[in-house]
């Protein structure tokens, strides 16, 4: 197990450093430069911006620049942000945690539902109710996330009003409130962008676990399960379910990149102040530290998650842990 | 039937060797087309897959007849303070956008440009994965394993944030590059079907039977292991037309994608997101081609799968 994780930990490593070598890059290779906006200020000369690029250490070569930035990766230190002349590690540690409530609220939520419709389905295949799913879980798949976002935020939030059309939190009113009355406030602004994430990731997971339950049902111990006279509720529910859970975990891992992308569309549309924004904002101002600093946490992220992933799956099959 | 028993009669001379073969590569790409034309005519009496193709098809011809069919010029403004955002109507199916533009003759040049990325760039990744997973399975050990793991790499790389990085940078970048961007960020998947079942071709006797006929290592691979490949990443492919649809209409709302003013359907809706509260029509007629061709497409990749898979059928 040690040497498992040990290994899954440096190839993590790995593919966490050479994402961020390429997109290093990627960023150098591309037109335009930081300052962008200042050099459309006439009174901005060309030393000043010798100076400024001087200061960041931006008129080194490139392989210098990568180097010290490798070395204050190491280090802990995520640079300094170009347009908000702030540590990027600050600018990081305000967005992550946002993005993470929208996904963890998302993950959470959409797996629950997900296992819950699929197990139901399965229990009753071939009933109304498993064939309204079916269509339902079909459709949904089939819907853009952006899209969807706008859709509900159009009918809940600009129609009927029931939650606020966007941001995290009311600007006016919420320094004045109570701290249950903000945590309420971010809860009424999540619900949307959360709500979004949560119906396309649920829709993907029922239609996996159905399949994986249908595919466990014919099996001999849930035949075994059925003559001890088991109900054939705690023989789906108990029985079957727990087996067919472990292709779900799997789907776990894969929906993390997925899911990262998602948050940046529906990040977008509801101006929900994450990562995904954080990192828009960034690469049109060619912040180059700041984009650096959100590959590096979003892949880590994903990286961490499918390790994750697999320690749940060993927990969740004896069969792995010798593996 | 000549062919075989000279080539068994004759001792194993390489020239003559390779004479023998022939028969059986013939056979296995004979035998693959009836399975393809046999899962054609599957499909076509499967009254969702034939839906699906019918709604597919009236898509490209809608695309493809768009200068025909659109009333308006698509770019061109129809009267900016009288005729924008006007509401559905009798001249104006669909409405008009905030720069007074008709929304039905910018969705039909829409569904030739979106069809267009997703078409091609599936096509192009589909070529991409086949070749790198079937080269991977076909020769196993340490190559496979070096070329697997660079895949798992790739996929743990979340697509989005790299489109974007590349497109944001670049800023607008023309319809090709578009195309080539998605499809170099879209094979890793199909290299993994790819790369399975050239696995379990690998192992089948034909196969042997080629390699000790004396057919090398190219041969062998492109005529008797690449046709069993054709058929599941021709599913994987059409799963992924889908999925370009729905990413493209998705960078072209951020404004990322195709660049004005040349309409597609996510750039549609990003012109109405300013208005969203007041013209619903250009958010909810792109969003319905959307969704509609994503169910088209994913409900063809599903009975697709059945009819080349008939035992898999009850599973699905």
């Amino acid at each position: 197990m040690a040497a498992f994780l040990l290994r899954r930990a440096i190839q993590g490593l790995a593919i966490v450093f050479t994402v961020v070598t390429f997109t290093f890059v990627l960023i150098h290779a591309a037109p335009g430069e930081p300052f962008g906006a200042l050099l459309e200020d006439p009174r901005f000369t060309m030393a000043m911006r010798e100076q400024l690029r001087a200061r960041y250490g931006l008129d080194r070569p490139l392989p210098e620049q990568y180097a010290r930035y490798v070395a204050k990766i190491a280090s802990g230190d995520l640079d300094i942000s170009l347009s908000k002349l702030r540590p990027v590690r600050a600018i990081l540690a305000e967005a992550l945690p946002r993005t993470l409530l929208l996904m963890s609220v998302a993950l959470a939520v959409g797996f629950a539902l997900g296992i819950g419709v699929g197990a139901l389905q399965a229990w009753r295949v071939g009933s109304r109710t498993d064939r309204v799913f079916v269509r339902l879980t079909v459709a949904i798949a089939a819907v853009p996330d952006f899209w969807l976002a706008l859709a509900l935020m159009l009918v809940f939030a600009v129609k009927l009003q029931w939650f606020p059309v966007t941001g995290i939190v009311d600007d006016a009113m919420h320094p004045f409130l109570s701290p249950f009355g903000k945590a309420k406030d971010v809860l009424r602004h999540l619900v949307l962008p959360a709500g979004t994430l949560t119906i396309l990731v649920a829709a993907v997971v029922a239609r996996h676990q159905r399949a994986a339950l249908l595919d466990v049902l014919p099996d001999d111990f849930v035949r075994t399960a059925r003559a001890k006279g088991l109900s054939e509720r705690a023989v789906v529910m108990r029985h079957a379910l727990r087996n067919a859970l472990l292709p779900t975990i799997t789907l776990l891992g894969l929906a993390l990149p997925s899911l990262v992308g998602g948050a940046v569309f529906v990040e977008s549309v509801f101006s929900w102040p994450g990562m995904g924004r954080t990192a828009l904002d960034a690469l049109s101002a060619r912040d180059y530290p700041v984009v650096l600093g959100t590959v590096l946490v979003g892949t880590s992220f994903v990286v961490v998650g499918s390790i994750l992933t697999d320690l749940l799956y060993a927990a969740a099959d004896p069969r792995m842990r010798r593996a | 039937m000549r062919r075989p028993i000279r080539g068994c009669d004759v001792p194993s001379t390489p020239v003559i060797a390779s004479l023998s073969i022939p028969e059986p590569s013939n056979a296995i790409p004979l035998a693959q087309g009836t399975r393809l034309s046999q899962a054609a005519r599957a499909l076509w009496q499967d009254r969702a897959a034939r839906t699906a193709l019918v709604c597919l098809a009236a898509l490209v011809l809608a695309g493809v007849f768009a200068p025909l069919l659109s009333p308006y010029h698509p770019d061109v403004p129809l009267g900016i303070n009288t005729l924008n955002l006007r509401p559905p109507s009798a001249g104006h199916w669909l409405g008009t956008d905030p720069a007074s533009r008709d929304v039905l003759s910018r969705m039909l040049y829409g569904t030739r440009v979106s069809l267009a990325i997703a078409l091609l760039s599936a096509l192009l990744a589909s070529c991409m994965g086949l070749m790198y997973g079937g080269v991977a399975g076909y020769a196993g050990g340490a190559l496979d394993s070096a070329m697997m793991r660079a895949i798992d790499a790739l996929l743990s790389i979340p697509r989005v944030l790299l489109l974007i990085t590349v497109l944001a940078l670049w800023g607008n970048v023309s319809v090709f590059s578009l195309v080539l961007v998605l499809a170099v960020t879209g094979w890793f998947g199909v290299s993994r079907i790819a790369r399975a079942e050239a696995m379990a071709a690998r192992t089948r006797e034909y196969v042997t039977a080629a390699r000790a006929l004396g057919a090398g290592h190219v041969q062998t691979f492109v005529r008797h292991v690449l046709p069993h490949l054709v058929g599941p990443v021709l599913v994987a492919a059409t799963i992924s037309v889908g999925q370009v649809v729905i990413l493209e209409a998705g960078l072209s709302y951020l404004g990322y994608g195709v660049p004005q003013p040349n309409p597609t359907w996510g750039s549609i809706i990003r012109d109405g997101r300013e208005t969203l509260s007041t013209a619903w029509w250009l958010t909810l007629f792109p969003g319905i081609a959307l969704v509609g061709t994503a169910l088209a497409v994913n409900t063809l990749a599903d009975r697709l799968r059945a009819a080349l898979n008939p035992r898999q059928l009850p599973a699905q």
